[in-house]
């Protein structure tokens, strides 16, 4: 009780809320920016967490993701354009609502059903994560290893169309990880004698290079910053009535989000599908969908503000990022030398409370600015790109300096951005590198300390239940896609015969 | 040959296979330490091997099936826009954030053609100079 009230009375100083609402705002404007992500906001504002509080900086960059990933619905209404991936699904309906004079109302459909989504994260949140906390706590190494294992068999059944670009991806980003001194025989590795990298590639120049400077790249290459504005918001007037209709809908979008969320690796953008595709098969009118019915709008932005609170569950209980976002953030903990797991609900109770509360602030602070600010939003998208990409170029730069004061660091983030945009010129998806990049030592460290332990013998992998359990999943998750495939395959095949 | 040297799964799958390849073999030169722990290039190791494996699959898939089509991408300012950025950090390390940033806003705003010379100038130094104000002195991150 007593960490409960000092962390209401934290957050609720004048300072933090100004700082979280502040979050919220540039969360809209980054995620309404096609081209500036919501994690793109949280990893150039990461290195400056580090003047902050903790429970400051963490719910500024909260406020970042959830206002973030709303915000990628203003411009996915208005311009076609997904103003963050998660808001792909938006797109669908919302533009060609918005095409018929109604982006308001889209807009304000958006901010409700952003805000149920993310509210009933919220719940799942709390509720779940002091249990899994506390199951957590007797995890050993075999259990972290099964864990990290678990979050990179994910990656394979996230990849979308090329699993094997997928797990090349993940790979590469646990072979960054090698780089650096060996934490237990002190030996450097693949340093090749320069000494800054004895301790490694910085984890937050990587992040900043991943997601800010990758994308600036990808912006001049497609030349998508070239887009045309041209229509007014109008009103944003969703009635009630219609609301409570969508009640269901939104309701199970938050869940679903939730719960993709949860999972190392899937977020926003496979949630939104996920939802938006329930949502039509299970609707009276399937082929109303795409026409710009609010049904569609609310499925999409349902899920994916239902994934922020879903994502933030493995992050904070096994420091397990559950999307890139959550990923990005793990580098605000470790500026303040806090390790997300377990012992940080054991120490830092006060500092799980607060972003709790930040967490639900910062939901209704984006509800508030979704529906009172859309108009002054709308305008944002009018800013000259030309401008503003080179702009955020300096704030990559700035923002990987600032970490160490090391302009080797600098060097660092540009090489990761090129790397990614190589990658991304290759279909190579950046996710699972960021993953494998978070996991990588996880599943290093526990491999070699369960075998430490179990004297050299694999099978302490088997006799862990947990262990044993979470691999089998992994097993059945990796194997899953081939298995469907040729299944699927194999029914054709049947058919085809039954025909002949 | 020029088939294949145009498809970008078979090269980068090749070029990702030597990389592999020499990764492993770094990894096993690394000294096996001492103790009854597991010898620090043991996991690098598996790791090469698992993406040799990998690369290996995505050069046959490419050349199996070579059709897949790249959105055209406007490589001649990304690689500028690179470079740009490398005398940027360079400037940065010897004449400190403000001057090395107005210049590279400059430039970089030239090459996207946000507009006429008289109007780029006074943006760069605006946004140089509000982004050193807030860092530096908002935030007390020290910008060389």
């Amino acid at each position: 009780m007593d960490l409960l009230l000092s962390a209401l009375h934290g957050v609720f100083e004048p300072y933090s809320l100004l700082l979280l609402a502040l979050g919220v705002l540039m969360g809209i404007v980054f995620g309404a920016i096609p081209g500036l992500t919501a994690t793109m906001g949280v990893a150039l504002l990461t290195p400056l967490t580090f003047v902050l509080e903790p429970a400051a900086g963490i719910n500024m960059l909260i406020g970042i993701y959830c206002g973030g990933i709303f915000g990628g619905a203003i411009s996915s209404v208005l311009v076609n354009i997904p103003g963050t991936p998660a808001g792909m699904m938006t797109t669908l309906d919302g533009y060609p609502m918005g095409q018929r004079g109604e982006a308001g109302k889209a807009i304000g459909y958006a901010a409700i059903a952003s805000f149920s989504g993310g509210i009933i994260s919220a719940v799942a949140l709390i509720v779940a994560a002091p249990q899994l906390a506390k199951i957590a706590l007797q995890f050993g190494p075999a259990e972290y290893f099964a864990i990290a294992v678990f979050g990179l068999s994910v990656i394979a059944s996230v990849s979308g169309k090329s699993i094997i670009k997928g797990l090349i991806s993940g790979v590469i980003g646990m072979i960054v990880t090698t780089v650096g001194m060996d934490y237990v025989t002190s030996t450097p590795r693949f340093t090749f004698g320069i000494t800054a990298l004895l301790s490694g590639f910085a984890f937050i120049p990587t992040m900043i290079g991943l997601f800010g400077m990758r994308e600036f790249l990808m912006q001049i290459g497609t030349g998508r910053y070239k887009y045309q504005l041209q229509q007014n918001v109008g009103k944003i007037t969703p009635s009630l009535s219609e609301v409570k209709r969508l009640f269901p809908v939104i309701f199970r979008g938050g869940l679903i989000g939730t719960f993709i969320g949860a999972l190392p690796g899937a977020g926003g953008p496979i949630a939104s599908f996920i939802s938006y595709d329930t949502a039509r098969r299970s609707s009276k009118h399937p082929e109303k969908f795409g026409t710009g019915i609010p049904d569609g709008i609310v499925a999409s932005e349902s899920a994916n503000n239902g994934v922020t609170g879903g994502a933030l569950i493995p992050m904070l209980t096994l420091g397990v990022p559950g999307d890139g976002v959550t990923a990005v953030m793990l580098g605000a903990f470790m500026v303040h030398n806090l390790l997300p797991g377990p012992m940080l609900f054991q120490n830092n109770g006060a500092l799980v409370y607060a972003i709790y509360i930040g967490f639900l602030l910062a939901n209704i602070f984006m509800l508030f600015f979704g529906l009172v600010g859309a108009r002054y939003f709308a305008r944002i998208l009018n800013l000259p790109m030309p401008v503003l990409l080179p702009l955020i170029s300096v704030l990559t730069v700035v923002g990987a300096y600032s970490i160490r004061n090391n302009p080797f660091d600098i060097a660092v983030m540009l090489a990761f951005g090129v790397l990614g945009y190589l990658m991304s010129e290759l279909k190579i998806p950046a996710m699972p590198m960021v993953l494998g990049i978070v996991l990588g030592p996880i599943a290093e460290a526990n491999l070699r300390g369960a075998l430490l332990i179990s004297k050299g013998s694999w099978l302490i992998f088997l006799k862990e239940p947990i262990s044993l359990v979470l691999l089998i999943i992994s097993f059945i998750m990796a194997a899953y896609p081939y298995l469907s495939r040729t299944l699927s395959r194999k029914t054709k095949l049947e058919k085809s015969t039954a025909k002949a | 040959m020029n088939k294949w040297l145009s498809n970008r799964d078979v090269v980068s799958g090749s070029l990702l296979f030597l990389f592999s390849v020499w990764f492993f073999m770094a990894a096993r030169a690394l000294p096996a330490g001492s103790g009854s722990s597991m010898p620090p290039g043991y996991f690098p190791a598996f790791l090469a091997v698992v993406l040799a494996f990998l690369s290996l699959l995505v050069v046959f898939k490419g050349i199996r099936e070579s059709n897949t089509e790249y959105e055209k991408k406007d490589h001649k300012t990304v690689c500028l826009l690179v470079l740009l950025l490398i005398v940027y950090i360079i400037l940065f390390k010897y004449m400190g954030f403000i001057i090395s940033t107005i210049i590279y806003l400059t430039a970089a705003m030239i090459l996207l053609k946000a507009g006429k010379l008289i109007k780029i100038i006074p943006v760069a130094v605006v946004i140089a100079l509000a982004v050193y104000f807030i860092f530096s002195k908002g935030f007390h991150i020290p910008l060389g």
